[in-house]
């Protein structure tokens, strides 16, 4: 399960598993925003492929703006997905 | 002349019958049948009615009357009173009273004579040989009887005790093993486990004192622990309930120590309970040992409602519990030193990366050297339980995304250090495929192994043509621009990053793809 709600300083809250199964319900949440946007994956468990494939997508979408996300809390298995995968070099993360 | 012929007729017939005698005590050992064959032969001896052998019985006290008077004095009594009558005593080559030798009413003369006395006393000094002989075999019957129980005992007794050496599949989620050495035939110490569905019960004990005694409550013990343990699934309810039973049915000066525990062998945790009993090691899979801190409650049959603490611990893949009687640490050399604590646990610390039995050998070997040539004093039991966790989950899948939570419960028992890594494999070679080859016809198969230290996925589609998703997925530039990069080929990258091998066969329309990832 991906849990995606609003924090208080209007940060995108993510909690449980960003898979396969969970990208559809977030591409439709991340391809509307217009912009910049901090996401907090304190409470995120899990993230694939399906997952910053939508993160992508959305970062693409807000760099022609000259926006973009910023990401804070990635930690352990997660931060290692991001620096395999090159996105620490596409997204602003701290 | 007449009398004289009379006399050696008579001579001759008693020396026959006295041969007679001898020849029939020779080959009786019974002593009733022994008893029997003296009052018959004795009488033709001496020409009485009647005679009466009395073997003197420690729990019976000596005779009364002439017999009795015999057996006081030693000496012959030949007498005529209502009949005629004369009595000898039995004594042993060794000085020994053994009984007296009675015999009465002479039929061819109005009272015994002289040489009816000397006849008697060979009589008797036949059937004190006899007598001896009966008693001696007797006695090494009884003796033969007494080891044969005894050895019989010790076989039942380790009977009773689970085999030590389990045979277990491969893939099992624990391994044990038990040793036992009573210090004699039989031994107080006890152990007892079974495997109760998901949970390996076990327990280890020691009843006080040694001998034939202590070996009754042992067999008592591993009963009601083998009989409460399949209704009690809380180590401290278990210990209530034999506690109850064993101060019900033991006197008052017998107790038993003793440790259980219920091993969950989906996720490690360890429930236990201490009776008294010296603390357990744990040996982490590291190499390091530690001694399981846990709440000593009383010795069992001492108090009937003791509340027993109940207590938790999580063993990791590898971890294994080492549990023991005080024989061991109480083991003593001819100095009169203790092996101690100490050195068991010096033993254990060089066992890192050995199974259980090879740690039981060390440790028995330890003691065996520091003892030498002393004779064992106490009763020796030790038990090593090394949890390795479920270590195969295979299931089949329909080709579609929706299998993909059923997927990702193959690896929910992993460690938290290869979970992650394990499940993004799982799902991108999964997903993958289903994108690749929707029009498959058959289940996809996936296989999770944990061989040695390594997890080994294998992962079939049982209906494909030649697809190799490392060779073919299309290379990722990490370094490129956001404006260049896709999400293509992301998933396949991730998982060449985060497994440490991953191969590719195919054969008759099966695909399979095995991926190996080290666990630290």
């Amino acid at each position: 399960m991906l849990d995606i709600s609003v924090g208080e300083n209007d940060e995108i809250i993510l909690a449980g598993r960003f898979d396969a199964a969970e990208a559809e319900k977030a591409r439709q949440i991340f391809l509307n925003l217009t912009d910049a946007k901090v996401v907090d994956f304190a409470r995120l468990d899990y993230i694939s492929s399906a997952g910053l494939g939508v993160l992508l997508a959305a970062q693409k979408k807000l760099s022609e703006r000259g926006k973009g996300l910023r990401l804070i809390n990635v930690n352990g298995h997660i931060r290692d997905v991001f620096h395999f995968s090159g996105f620490d070099q596409i997204f602003e993360i701290g | 002349m007449e009398v004289t012929e009379q006399s050696e007729r008579r001579t001759a017939r008693a020396l026959y019958a006295l041969l007679d005698l001898a020849k029939a005590l020779s080959s009786e050992i019974d002593l009733d049948s022994l008893l029997k064959v003296i009052e018959e032969k004795a009488s033709s001896v001496v020409e009485a009615e009647r005679t009466n052998a009395f073997v003197l019985d420690s729990a019976r006290g000596l005779p009364i009357g002439v017999a009795g008077e015999v057996a006081r004095t030693r000496s012959v009594v030949n007498i005529v009173d209502a009949g005629s009558l004369l009595a000898v005593p039995i004594i042993s080559s060794g000085g020994e009273l053994l009984g007296v030798l009675q015999s009465m009413n002479k039929m061819t003369a109005d009272r015994f004579d002289d040489d009816d006395e000397s006849l008697m006393m060979a009589v008797a000094s036949h059937v004190a040989v006899a007598i001896e002989r009966a008693r001696f075999t007797a006695l090494s019957i009884e003796n033969e009887r007494l080891a044969a129980g005894l050895k019989l005992a010790s076989e039942i007794q380790m009977r009773m005790l689970p085999s030590a050496t389990v045979a277990l599949s491969d893939d099992s989620p624990f391994e044990m093993h038990a040793y036992i050495r009573p210090a004699k035939m039989v031994g107080g110490d006890l152990y007892d486990f079974a495997l109760k569905g998901n949970r390996l019960y076990f327990c280890i004990g020691d009843v006080s004192g040694k001998g034939i005694g202590s070996a009754l409550v042992m067999a008592l013990t591993k009963t009601l622990f083998r009989a409460n343990a399949a209704y009690y699934a809380d180590a401290a309810k278990l210990m209530e309930a034999v506690n109850v039973r064993l101060y019900e049915e033991t006197g008052p000066t017998m107790f038993v120590t003793a440790f259980c525990g219920f091993l969950d062998l989906n996720d490690g945790m360890l429930r236990f309970s201490n009776a008294g009993h010296d603390r357990p090691f744990l040996l982490r899979r590291d190499g390091t040992v530690e001694l399981l801190e846990s709440k000593p409650g009383l010795a069992l049959g001492v108090m009937p409602k003791f509340r027993y603490p109940l207590q938790d611990t999580t063993l990791a893949r590898g971890d294994a519990l080492f549990l023991y009687t005080d024989g061991v640490t109480e083991a003593t050399n001819a100095s009169e030193e203790l092996f101690t604590m100490e050195r068991l646990r010096d033993t254990l610390e060089g066992c890192a990366g050995d199974s259980v039995v090879r740690v039981l050998e060390k440790a028995i070997d330890a003691v065996d050297g520091f003892v030498e040539q002393a004779p064992q004093a106490d009763d020796i039991a030790m038990m090593c339980i090394r949890y390795l966790g479920v270590r195969r989950r295979a299931a089949a899948f329909d080709r579609n995304l929706e299998e993909l939570p059923r997927v990702m419960r193959l690896a929910e028992r992993l460690d938290q250090a290869v979970r992650f890594p394990v499940e993004l494999a799982l799902e991108e070679i999964f997903t993958n495929i289903v994108k690749h080859n929707p029009a498959g016809k058959s289940n996809i198969g996936i296989d999770l192994d944990i061989i040695e230290n390594e997890v080994v996925i294998t992962i079939t589609d049982f209906d494909t043509p030649r697809f190799d998703p490392i060779a073919d997925a299309p290379e990722v530039d990490i370094g490129q621009t956001l404006e260049n990069r896709t999400a293509g080929g992301l998933g396949i990258h991730l998982v060449k990053k985060m497994m440490d091998r991953i191969e590719y066969s195919h054969q008759n329309r099966t695909g399979t793809i095995t991926l190996r990832k080290r666990m630290n």
